[in-house]
């Protein structure tokens, strides 16, 4: 735990010192808003505004997580084999990613919502909305770090991520377009249950596979 | 493993089983039912129409009987004139007040059995409920035919037969894909090259199951549904499996050293496996409407079959294409050892 | 020899695209719709042996390189 701790600060201290990740992730979200608010002008059906958000959400994490890797390259590689396991590096990743793309998420949200307002629904909970938010963002995270590991090993680069990551993610997407499309849709918790449980069995598999897995990906 | 591959016996009963499940696919005549009601006529109390049949012996049965049924109701054939095998021609003596508009149309004969056309006609004229008076024929037993045939379904008619080319290509593609999964992960435990082999060519041949049923499902939902593409939770996910395997092959062309390549492409095949048929677990409950059979509360092929003739021609059919795709799978396979050997002493 | 399997795959396959509303459509709803069986019965049948084709052609490839 001490040494997850302290991976993940290592990991906020190098983005830290080079800013230039978070500034083109935030950038990113903001030209795609732009151009989503350009070519829309409004949006009224509460479905496409939802999905619209979170293909916008989906590809800034495309974006965060292909460079998770970028430092780990030479000697920066082989200290990380002294440093840590294999376990507590991906675990440390995915927190990490984690922890940033809900920042991302609800930075977009806001974006998103400032340019193209809100579709209040009768009866709708934004609580849950959030807590939508908060699992997409953990679920992409969680899914696509083993997959960005794989990529890391190629020399395929970031191109490589969205080959190997977007077919896997789609079922994680389905999952949380159709539980906030129900939440827009004010559908009660016993609806939305399922939707929720299928976004948790997805999570838990792709951080328990991501822990199994790794240590192969890892040995050279 | 290597000794199975050598082994002829089942490739022979492989073989047979397959033919057998085809021929008899294709040769079972489909049963009898009623095609349409056509050239309905409605004068004062009479009431003619002509019935089609499909594969149906007009000719050569006997004690043909023919009425017209609203529950306990039923007016029966007046004048009957066969014309041949499939065409009658049929008048009906209607009474002045009719329990309902809508009837079915039910015929018996000694080779076909009962047939019945339900809601399968129309007539004009004034309603008021009553009681029932019986039927007309008081000997009428309902019978089914006595031959072995496939199920008469209206819009599938002859095209039930694909149960045995369409749906096989599925659990061919599933039975391959799970092979490559226990292999991908004897290979990360073993290291053995052999079995990183044998993921690769089953993954290939996993593919050609893929594009064959990709293939054909959209050719049959074409003359069945209208479309080549529907947006079916059924076809999402063989299209997200065969995207899955195609980057599985991309992954493994942008990685040289073959040790690294054989074990990041396992992680895959073993990732990208579990999430999907999670997916496929997951994604059809969610699903509000699926077309294709046992999803939602489509009427599954269960219900067409009522006493499991289908089944068998079913089973035996995929357990010979699954055996089919085992034998591809170990000539793939083969050929990639003779590869890897030859790579070995250069 | 490949390519020339492709063209006509493709050449089948537009056939039944371009088949909407016209003759052969109609030949593929009559008698019972038995033709769609028998075409994904041979649609099947096709790619399975363009498969074998294909892997015939790499073994051949393979025993050239062997025997020079």
């Amino acid at each position: 735990m001490q040494a997850i701790k302290a991976l993940i600060q290592k990991e906020f201290l190098i983005d830290y010192k080079d800013r230039q990740v978070w500034m083109s992730v935030f950038l990113y979200v903001l030209a795609t808003n732009y151009v989503v608010y350009q070519s829309f002008h409004k949006v009224k059906d509460a479905e496409v505004w939802n999905a619209l958000l979170w293909v916008i959400i989906l590809f800034a994490a495309f974006n965060v997580i292909s460079r998770s890797y970028d430092q780990e390259r030479g000697d920066r590689e082989i200290y990380l084999y002294t440093l840590a396991s294999p376990q507590q590096v991906i675990l440390a990743k995915m927190m990490y990613h984690s922890i940033f793309m809900v920042l991302v998420t609800f930075f977009s949200f806001l974006i998103y919502s400032f340019f193209l307002p809100f579709p209040s629904a009768i009866g709708m909970d934004t609580g849950l909305y959030l807590i939508g938010l908060i699992g997409g963002a953990i679920g992409l995270s969680t899914t696509l770090g083993l997959v960005s590991a794989i990529a890391w090993k190629t020399k395929g680069g970031a191109g490589m991520v969205a080959i190997l990551g977007l077919p896997i993610i789609i079922p994680m997407l389905l999952a949380i377009i159709r539980y906030s499309e129900g939440v827009l849709n004010g559908m009660s918790w016993m609806v939305l249950d399922r939707y929720a449980h299928s976004l948790l069995l997805l999570i838990a598999l792709g951080a328990s596979l991501g822990y199994m897995l790794f240590p192969y990906i890892w040995k050279e | 493993m290597e000794k199975l591959i050598r082994q002829s016996w089942w490739k022979i009963s492989g073989i047979l089983v397959l033919a057998g499940a085809l021929l008899f696919a294709m040769k079972t005549p489909l049963s009898p039912g009623i095609l349409s009601i056509e050239k309905v006529e409605q004068a004062e109390q009479t009431l003619s129409f002509e019935l089609i049949g499909y594969n149906s012996h007009f000719m050569t049965s006997n004690g043909l009987q023919v009425w017209i049924q609203n529950d306990a109701h039923s007016y029966c054939s007046k004048d009957l004139e066969i014309i041949d095998d499939s065409h009658l021609l049929i008048g009906i003596d209607l009474p002045e007040i009719l329990p309902s508009n809508l009837f079915s149309v039910v015929l018996n004969d000694d080779i076909d059995g009962t047939l019945a056309s339900l809601d399968g006609i129309f007539i004009k004229g004034n309603v008021e409920p009553s009681d029932g008076n019986g039927k007309c024929y008081e000997q009428v037993k309902l019978t089914e035919h006595g031959y072995f045939s496939m199920p008469y379904r209206t819009i599938l008619y002859e095209t039930i037969r694909n149960l045995n080319f369409h749906v096989p290509m599925w659990f061919a593609m599933i039975f391959l894909t799970l092979f490559s999964f226990v292999t991908a992960i004897l290979y990360l435990v073993k290291s053995d090259p052999r079995y990183d082999d044998m993921t690769v060519a089953a993954i290939h041949v996993a593919m050609l199951f893929a594009i064959c049923g990709l293939s054909t499902g959209a050719l049959w939902a074409r003359f069945t549904w209208g479309a080549f593409w529907t947006d079916d939770p059924q076809l999402n996910g063989a299209a997200i499996s065969t995207l899955i395997y195609l980057a599985y092959f991309m992954l493994r062309r942008s990685v040289n050293d073959p040790d690294k390549r054989a074990r990041l492409s396992a992680v895959y095949a073993i990732f990208a496996f579990i999430m999907f048929y999670v997916f496929l677990k997951v994604i059809p409950s969610m699903a509000e409407f699926s077309l294709h059979p046992d999803t939602t509360d489509n009427p599954s092929f269960k219900d067409y079959d009522i006493e499991g003739k289908l089944k068998i021609v079913f089973r035996t059919a995929t357990a010979g294409w699954i055996i089919l795709s085992f034998w591809i799978f170990s000539l793939r396979y083969r050929l990639l050892t003779i590869e890897r050997k030859r790579l070995d002493h250069e | 020899m490949n390519k020339m399997l492709l063209l006509i795959f493709m050449l089948f396959f537009s056939l039944f695209i371009s088949a909407q509303g016209n003759v052969m459509e109609e030949y593929m709803y009559s008698s019972g719709k038995i033709w769609v069986a028998i075409s994904v019965l041979f649609l099947i049948l096709l790619l399975i042996f363009m498969y074998l084709w294909k892997m015939d052609k790499k073994i051949g490839r393979m025993e050239d390189e062997f025997n020079s």
